[in-house]
């Protein structure tokens, strides 16, 4: 497993330097900085990682943060840290997709827990955003044809169903198994249910 | 200077008082005196009232016995009457002469006897018809202008018919002689309006006499109806015995200034009282100032409690990372320079977390004003260090410009905290209710005519020109859940430190307030 990335966004230097020893201690991969702005000037999409950020600047700062960071399409798991349990940043930061929502002093165990799991929901982000990568090379009739193999449906009730011949469907399904890496109907599901159809990525 | 016009006022009024009572003991003395005075005459009066009239009865007496003796015969023995007479007179000084008279064929009538011998050869008194005229036996007293001096005494005597006048001249003079009578005394005795004797007063004539007594009675006989009187007219010095009135005055001058002293020393002693509790008020005053300026420290302190507990965790946040770390790196294989790193960061963010808490316990300790030159640009950043979590979350920006070269001033570094703490929150209080996208405090140091300026000023709406004027006012307050006491308090403080305090129109848009404090050097040289 690739060494975890972590960006932390702190404007206090010791917690900084604190929380990065600590991290990299545990061999993690960290990056720090002391505001919000630094952050965004630096991002790069082609190095993913966790975000702990500190929400001792203002809430809407952090949330703030959050949007910038959707714009660009990034959607990384952010941790919250904050000096005081307030309820209500709380609860405005859980529906704003904050991931976890930690009180300092933080803990060693609970920070590593919140970011192992942090971890997970990133590979599936990258996984994710990996299977939207992989979908979008499809045509549109190549994600028909695939919506209709993950209901179940055989190659002759598809071709009945678009009012082509079999050998046609036989020959879309042979590229999207080249595309997507795999002719497994289960992952072909699996793919399809990270991407449901509802949500259809750009063309 | 009042208290000199009230010891003057005192004064004439103590003489005021002295003069009146003094002179009501002389008008008290001259009435006893007077009085005394009175008795004394009339005691007198009524001893001599009495014998004269015994001595005046002592006429009659004779005048019987004479005119037994003048009708025991016809005609009478005129030698025997005459010896008898002269007996009389030799026993009686007073009776000056005897003389029987019958009624002449000329003239007013015949001597037939006289004693002494001179009296034969005086004239007849004009009266000795009417003696003739009288009811037999009957006496009578006369005055005769003639004789000045002297009365008589007039009997009708002799069978009917045969008249005869006894006429007998005393001298009244000798009536009184020998009699006390009191000093500064007149002395009359009168018949029928002529004055019979008339002795004046002894002594100096009085000049003011204060006031005239008088005794007068008529002497007790039938037969000589004399009026004794006596006058006495009381001289002022007689009236006054100046002993005691003067005793009276000293006394009552030595006992009205024993009681304006009393008096004095009361007034003084309730002065004092009234000073020394003054002084225990305004003391008390004093500790209700800092106990209220401590109470609203500690309350201030609840309000800045989450800054300053988040101020707290980020120093524990980085000792716990840090902590935990270190432990994984004394594991075998441990980078021990990270480790001595982590163990340095640890040590300093200790420090910075007990540095915190001395600030805050600082704050609000209740403790004793203690005004000491101060680094008042250090204040500043401590109170900044206070409220600057709690600034940063509600989104204001808090600036310093610094005078660097900033002498000190003489105050209490706490109770100028707590007043910038005070500024600070209105500040937050008046800028939170705007939207405006910067919000914006600025504090600012400077120096002006030997005195320390210290500026709070800040971008919110200001304050409305009605409200200025009450600004420092206790209990004045536009929040709808203040007490008012946030900038009174300050200008106590301020006051209290020799300072003042005052809004001033921002530089910025919004509110500003000024505190000028005297520089600690210039407060020096006007001790010295």
């Amino acid at each position: 497993m690739k060494a975890l990335r972590v960006y932390i966004v702190d404007d206090d230097a010791a917690v900084r330097q604190a929380l990065s020893l600590l991290l990299s201690t545990c061999g993690m991969t960290v990056e720090t900085f002391a505001d919000p702005e630094t952050f965004l000037a630096h991002v790069d999409t082609a190095r993913p990682g966790c975000l702990l950020i500190d929400l001792r600047m203002p809430l809407v700062s952090g949330l703030q943060l959050k949007a910038a960071l959707a714009a660009r399409g990034i959607d990384w798991p952010t941790i919250m840290m904050t000096g005081h349990g307030d309820v209500n940043a709380c609860r405005r930061a859980f529906k704003a997709g904050i991931l976890d929502f930690l009180t300092k002093p933080v803990d060693e165990q609970v920070l590593l827990d919140a970011l192992a799991a942090a971890g997970k929901v990133l590979e599936e982000v990258l996984e994710r955003q990996e299977t939207h990568a992989l979908l979008a090379t499809l045509t549109e009739r190549e994600r028909e044809v695939m919506d209709m193999v993950c209901r179940g449906w055989a190659s002759k009730e598809i071709a009945a169903a678009l009012a082509v011949s079999p050998r046609t469907i036989d020959a879309h399904r042979a590229n999207i198994a080249e595309k997507l890496g795999t002719s497994s109907v289960a992952d072909l599901v699996r793919m399809s249910l990270a991407a449901p159809v509802a949500t259809p990525p750009s063309r | 200077m009042s208290r000199r016009i009230f010891a003057f006022r005192s004064i004439a009024v103590l003489v005021l008082v002295w003069i009146g009572a003094v002179g009501g003991f002389a008008l008290l003395s001259i009435r006893s005196a007077t009085q005394h005075a009175g008795e004394e005459l009339n005691a007198a009066g009524v001893a001599l009232h009495r014998i004269v009239s015994q001595r005046v009865a002592q006429h009659d007496a004779h005048l019987t016995s004479l005119a037994a003796l003048v009708q025991s015969a016809d005609p009478p023995p005129r030698e025997a009457v005459r010896q008898v007479a002269l007996a009389i007179m030799r026993f009686y000084p007073r009776i000056v002469s005897v003389r029987i008279v019958a009624p002449g064929a000329a003239g007013p009538g015949e001597i037939l006897v006289a004693a002494p011998d001179g009296a034969l050869a005086m004239p007849l008194p004009a009266f000795t018809a009417g003696v003739f005229a009288q009811a037999p036996g009957e006496a009578r007293a006369y005055a005769d202008p003639a004789v000045p001096g002297r009365y008589f005494l007039g009997k009708r005597a002799g069978a009917p018919g045969r008249p005869l006048a006894m006429i007998v001249e005393i001298d009244p003079a000798l009536l009184v002689e020998g009699e006390e009578r009191p000093e500064a005394t007149r002395l009359r005795l009168e018949l029928g309006g002529h004055a019979l004797v008339d002795r004046a007063a002894a002594g100096p004539p009085g000049r003011a006499a204060l006031e005239t007594l008088r005794f007068e009675r008529a002497v007790d006989s039938q037969t000589q109806p004399l009026r004794l009187s006596l006058d006495r007219s009381l001289a002022f010095a007689q009236g006054v015995t100046p002993g005691p009135v003067l005793l009276f005055a000293v006394l009552s001058l030595v006992g009205l200034l024993a009681l304006r002293y009393t008096l004095r020393q009361r007034r003084d002693a309730s002065r004092s009282r009234a000073v020394a509790r003054e002084a225990q008020e305004r003391s008390l005053l004093l500790e209700r100032e800092t106990r209220l300026a401590h109470a609203s420290r500690v309350n201030a302190l609840g309000e800045l409690a989450s800054g300053i507990a988040h101020e707290l965790t980020q120093p524990l946040t980085a000792l716990l990372s840090q902590s935990q770390a270190a432990l994984r790196l004394v594991a075998p294989g441990g980078d021990a320079q990270r480790l001595d790193e982590a163990l340095r960061a640890n040590v300093r963010e200790a420090k910075r977390a007990g540095e915190m808490l001395q600030r805050m316990r600082d704050y609000i300790s209740n403790r004793a004003t203690a005004r000491i030159p101060s680094d008042i640009n250090a204040v500043i950043v401590d109170a900044a260090a206070l409220a600057r979590t709690d600034l940063a979350q509600r989104g204001i920006r808090l600036e310093l410009e610094l005078e660097r070269a900033l002498p000190q001033a003489v105050v209490d570094p706490i109770e100028l905290e707590q007043v910038l703490h005070n500024l600070i929150r209105n500040a937050v209080d008046s800028l939170d209710g705007t939207a405006q996208a910067e919000k914006m405090i600025v504090i600012g140091t400077g120096t002006g005519g030997g005195q320390v300026v210290i500026r709070v000023s800040d971008t919110g709406p200001g304050i409305p020109p009605a409200v200025l004027p009450r600004l420092f006012e206790p209990f004045f307050t536009t929040k709808a859940d203040g007490m008012g006491l946030g900038l009174s308090l300050c200008a106590t403080l301020v006051e209290r430190a020799g300072g003042s305090i005052r809004a001033d129109a921002g530089a910025m848009a919004g509110a500003a307030f000024v505190i000028v404090l005297p520089a600690a050097a210039a407060r020096m040289e006007a001790a010295q």
